[in-house]
């Protein structure tokens, strides 16, 4: 397989890179955004769009508050999207709930991995070396050199954000490519099994953020939802 | 003209300059003075290019500083307000923003974060799960979460820059009044409505599919719900029934 998808992988990752820690942050590294975006850009936007519905809701409990160390679940979820949606012409479409649980599945663990980098990141961005050249631009009231360098590392951001996408990116293809040629054909059983359980998962992740102090309102919700659904 | 600003007094400066600068605030976080290098960078639009003074008031902005990234724009508006009406000294700056970066991130994340943020991504789904199949549907629902959430988002901006900008040092009595307290009251109760209905519809559609496809919602709630009691990681409550399906479907 020589078709790999490296360009838009570089530029949603650097995106998602920038947009959820480093700068903009107007939302759209969100899964429900990046995912079908990345999706349209590799041909197949249903696959990704599947990826960002189910993976949103997961990442949603834990605040990026001050200094706190959190999972990069929009660079985990854009990289199981670009799986997805790469390897869905390998699965039948009784298959896509396995595909969907082995993406996310790395796409967990690239969350987990890139909460490291953005902490990583930021420990090197503390190291005096850059911060005395800050310092001295200060001090000596040159502007124009600070605004250029600050800006530099608004691209630097944007670039681990693209690397990060892509590394992990092609270890998923890497790893993914032995294992499926090696999947019992019993794997399908899962089908639709693995979105309504990280619907799950993810619905209680914003429930425990809410907490049930308005449950009546929940309840109420509910009656109206099912009424809608019928209506629709 | 005071201490190297390039504004007369009481002349608003540059706001929109400053509001564009504030999309950057975070891109130099460290863990030495946190957003301390973004916020400068935010501020310098109302420095002077080439005044040599200028230098002793730049230095003294370039300290710690940490609050939510859109929060910032009410420390913004106010550092710019107190440095027209006299140069505070640098132990005073510092003074004032941790005075201000508590509340300031207190309410942003509790509102932002907190609740907007999982609101615009319920309403996301809510679009999803009622008209699913439908081929404008994705697009519906992500132009629908973009339009929820940076409505608020980008006013709160510019709202907080131009009201930090009025208040001055009297910046933190905005935080009690509307439409602070407004936002504080009525987006919980919005996010829980908008929890109930996808709640409600995903169920429902459910059903529709597979018998068996709310008890599979459910059990996965619950297991989350464990993993929450016992402060298991996401990654980890994601990953576990992820590999026990896997395994089970390819050895049974």
């Amino acid at each position: 397989m020589t078709d790999f998808p490296l360009l838009p992988i570089l530029v949603m990752g650097a995106i998602v890179g920038l947009d959820s820690t480093a700068a903009f942050q107007i939302m759209v590294s969100q899964p429900v955004v990046a995912c079908p975006v990345l999706g349209w850009m590799m041909g197949d936007p249903v696959m990704g769009w599947m990826v960002g519905i189910t993976t949103q809701l997961l990442w949603m409990g834990k605040l990026p508050i001050g200094a706190a160390t959190f999972p990069d679940g929009s660079m985990g979820s854009l990289v199981a999207a670009g799986l997805a949606v790469h390897f869905r012409k390998w699965f039948a479409l009784d298959g896509v709930g396995a595909l969907l649980a082995l993406s996310v599945l790395w796409g967990v663990v690239v969350a987990w991995v890139g909460g490291w980098v953005i902490v990583a990141q930021r420990k090197l961005q503390s190291r005096n070396v850059g911060m005395e050249w800050f310092d001295k631009q200060v001090h000596d009231g040159n502007l124009h050199r600070y605004s250029q360098g600050y800006l530099l590392v608004v691209a630097w951001n944007g670039f681990i954000g693209g690397c990060t996408a892509l590394i992990f990116f092609l270890i998923g293809c890497g790893t993914l490519q032995l294992l499926i040629p090696i999947l019992p054909e019993s794997i399908h059983r899962i089908g639709f099994v693995v979105p309504y359980l990280l619907l799950g998962i993810g619905l209680t992740q914003i429930l425990v953020l809410y907490g049930f102090r308005r449950w009546w309102l929940i309840l109420g919700g509910g009656a109206a939802g099912v009424l809608l659904w019928r209506m629709v | 003209m005071e201490n190297g600003l390039n504004m007369n007094s009481r002349q608003c400066p540059p706001l929109f300059r400053h509001f564009i600068r504030l999309f950057f605030l975070q891109a130099l976080w460290n863990y030495r003075n946190l957003q301390g290098t973004g916020f400068l960078f935010a501020l310098i639009p109302c420095f002077y290019k080439d005044k040599k003074d200028s230098t002793s008031d730049l230095v003294k902005y370039h300290g710690f500083f940490n609050t939510h990234p859109y929060m910032a724009s009410l420390a913004l508006g106010a550092t710019l307000r107190r440095e027209i009406e006299g140069s505070p000294d640098a132990k005073s700056i510092q003074e004032f923003h941790c005075r201000l970066a508590g509340p300031l991130g207190l309410i942003g994340d509790t509102i932002f974060w907190g609740t907007l943020k999982p609101n615009a991504a319920l309403l996301s789904l809510l679009i999803a799960f009622l008209w699913y199949g439908d081929s404008v549907t994705p697009l519906i629902a992500v132009t629908g979460f973009l339009f929820v959430f940076n409505v608020p988002h980008l006013w709160m901006r510019w709202w907080g820059l131009t009201k930090g900008w009025q208040l001055g040092d009297r910046v933190l009595s905005a935080l009690g009044k509307p439409p602070i307290t407004t936002l504080k009251r009525w987006f919980p109760i919005e996010g829980a409505i908008l929890l109930g209905l996808v709640l409600g519809v995903i169920l429902a559609n459910g059903i529709s599919q597979f018998w068996y496809a709310p008890t599979i919602v459910i059990a996965g709630g619950l297991w989350a719900w464990v993993g929450s009691k016992f402060h298991l990681s996401v990654p980890v409550v994601t990953a576990i029934p992820l590999v026990i399906l896997l395994i089970a479907a390819s050895c049974i």
